[in-house]
């Protein structure tokens, strides 16, 4: 069904829609926050956040664009907040509970799993600065243009660009040869 | 395949395996929270707001007053100040506009994540869609030593922002026929921008440099700007920026506008004798033959940033997760160095190299000017025998049985 019509019968109070449109795009959101954040733990708090927040204001909502793109966009937002909430917890943490406090994507208990690839891009994704590891998963993989990442980010089309080149520029190097 | 294609296809593969728990916490909060949300009422059944808004008296007065507001804010950017004396904002930014060229020279600041600290100098020339800067900047991670590259940067705002970018130190070029760069406040237009949409409060005037200057104060969404104007000619002297969050800092200073620049400043042509890296395509073009030799120098530079060891991986090495890890820690706490000539030359290199030359890397925990262990072998179509390079760079010719035995090589 056509995201336009589950978010339309969404807002008429139709839950299963609501299922629908999280089993439709669940993965691809687990697998953005993810990349963005290095952080099993974080990115299920992340898209739970995302869904309750777009369940919660689903009267108000009006799709004007790709649905994937505006969910990515919040994801991306929500991310960013819980990471920086993540790091002043952090500091008010001592060393040891910071340690036990980080999360190994390879722990074989955890609910979600990721894949090779996942763990891979993941971990090569941490090693650059957040603004650009932003900029290449969403336009990558949230497919959404750098002008439309400039206007959700409030930055110029330039500094996206900038961060994207300089981001694709670091990939070259950690993943040559590495796949 | 170029590394934004290799992240794509990463993307395309990656995959999750999400556990009914999962599920059942994110559905049911999220049911809950539809549950209790507001559901779209038929327009017919919602009160008229406006009308009934409209309808009391004090909001009558209200919408007047706004009215009144915006009409003083329109006559204030449009650079008629209600009392007409003194330098105001809109003349500031009326008179930028109409500057053909401007020149200042910029020093920032940056904190990046994991004890980081980067920042930079330089020169900055705009003259119409272009704009050239030279600059110096460095970076320093935790205690580890400083790393200092001058640049410059020439880019063409009119076509796509086409741009060079010369590493004049190591004869190295990134170019793009239509990729943006840089900061915002660094092009001249974001600037502009920024003026134009930012909050701004007057602070009066206020000795600056040793010169009388009108003090403004502006405020974005996440910066903040204080601009020192010239009372005479209302133009800027002086413009800091401070992000709202963390420290990032620029300074603008020796602003001068409408001077004369040579059209061959803006030259964008790039030298003949450089390595040149298309950002676009990541084709990488070198002017001269790839030889061992490259190889050598780039592997010599990736030890000595590791403390003389040689990285668990360099282009192939010991598969595995452990492994990966480990490279990737090796990764950041490499240190740049110094006179470490052009890089990815030695990378380059093998990427040429023919598909069954049997390229591989054990170099991992050898140290530099260790003779008798291999770091990297190949084998070049036709040729008998191997071309090994050893920890103390020696490169020797092996009989394919007589090559070093590697246990994960064998497993």
């Amino acid at each position: 069904m056509i995201d336009r019509l589950l978010v339309t019968r969404c807002r008429q109070g139709n839950r299963d829609a609501l299922l629908r449109i999280y089993e439709k795009y669940r993965d691809s959101l687990l697998i953005l926050a993810i990349a963005l954040s290095h952080d099993v733990n974080l990115a299920e708090d992340a898209v739970h956040d995302v869904f309750v927040v777009f369940a919660q204001n689903i009267a108000s909502f009006r799709l004007t664009g790709s649905l994937k793109a505006y969910l990515a966009r919040c994801l991306a937002n929500r991310v960013r907040d819980l990471m920086r909430a993540n790091r002043s917890r952090a500091k008010a943490l001592s060393p040891e509970q910071a340690c036990a406090a980080e999360q190994d994507l390879n722990e074989p208990s955890r609910l979600i799993a990721c894949n090779e690839e996942l763990r891979l891009l993941s971990a090569a994704l941490a090693e650059l600065p957040y603004e650009q590891r932003e900029v290449i998963a969403m336009h990558i993989h949230g497919q959404m243009r750098f002008r439309v990442i400039a206007k959700s980010m409030g930055i110029s089309v330039n500094t996206v660009k900038g961060r994207y080149r300089y981001g694709i520029q670091k990939m070259r190097s950690i993943l040559n040869g590495e796949i | 395949m170029n590394s934004a294609e290799k992240i794509k296809q990463l993307f395309a593969k990656s995959d999750v395996t999400v556990h009914s728990i999962v599920d059942e916490r994110i559905v049911g909060d999220a049911l809950a929270a539809f549950d209790k949300s507001e559901k779209t009422i038929l327009i017919s059944a919602e009160p008229n707001i406006w009308r009934m808004i409209m309808n009391k008296t004090m909001t009558k007065v209200a919408a007047a007053a706004a009215i009144i507001v915006i009409v003083f804010v329109g006559m204030h950017y449009l650079g008629v100040s209600p009392d007409s004396a003194g330098v105001v904002w809109a003349d500031v930014l009326r008179n930028m506009e109409a500057s053909q060229t401007v020149t200042f020279t910029f020093e920032w600041e940056k904190e990046l994540e994991e004890s980081g600290y980067w920042w930079g100098e330089g020169t900055i020339l705009v003259k119409g869609p272009y704009r050239r800067t030279d600059a110096t900047s460095g970076i320093r991670y935790g205690d580890g030593p400083p790393h200092e590259d001058a640049t410059v940067e020439i880019m063409d705002l009119s076509r796509q922002n086409r741009f060079v970018e010369l590493h004049p130190s190591q004869k190295l070029a990134y170019y793009a026929p239509d990729h943006g760069g840089s900061d915002t406040l660094l092009t001249y237009d974001g600037l502009k921008k920024n003026f134009r949409d930012g909050t701004e409060e007057c602070l009066g005037e206020v000795e600056i440099d040793g010169r009388q200057a009108i003090c403004f104060r502006l405020s974005t969404d996440d910066k903040e700007f204080t601009v020192w104007a010239d009372p005479d000619t209302a133009l800027p002297i002086r413009i800091e920026r401070t992000a709202k969050e963390g420290i990032d800092k620029t300074v603008l200073s020796n602003i001068a506008f409408d001077v004369e620049l040579s059209d061959e400043l803006f030259d964008m042509t790039l030298p003949e004798d450089y390595c040149v890296m298309n950002m676009a395509t990541e084709e990488f073009k070198v002017p001269f033959e790839l030889t061992e030799a490259h190889l050598v120098e780039e592997l010599t530079t990736t030890a000595r940033g590791l403390g003389g060891t040689f990285p668990t991986r360099f282009g192939r090495g010991r598969p595995g997760e452990e492994a990966l890890e480990k490279y990737f820690a090796e990764t950041r706490r490499a240190v740049p160095v110094e006179g470490g000539g052009t890089p990815m030359l030695g990378t380059e290199f093998l990427k040429r190299l023919p598909e069954d030359s049997d390229w591989q890397y054990v170099g991992e925990d050898v140290k530099l000017g260790d003779a008798k262990k291999p770091v990297c072998w190949w084998k070049l179509p036709g040729s008998k025998t191997y071309r090994v390079i050893y920890g103390d760079l020696s490169i020797r010719d092996v009989e394919p049985r007589d090559l070093p035995k590697i246990p994960w090589l064998e497993e």
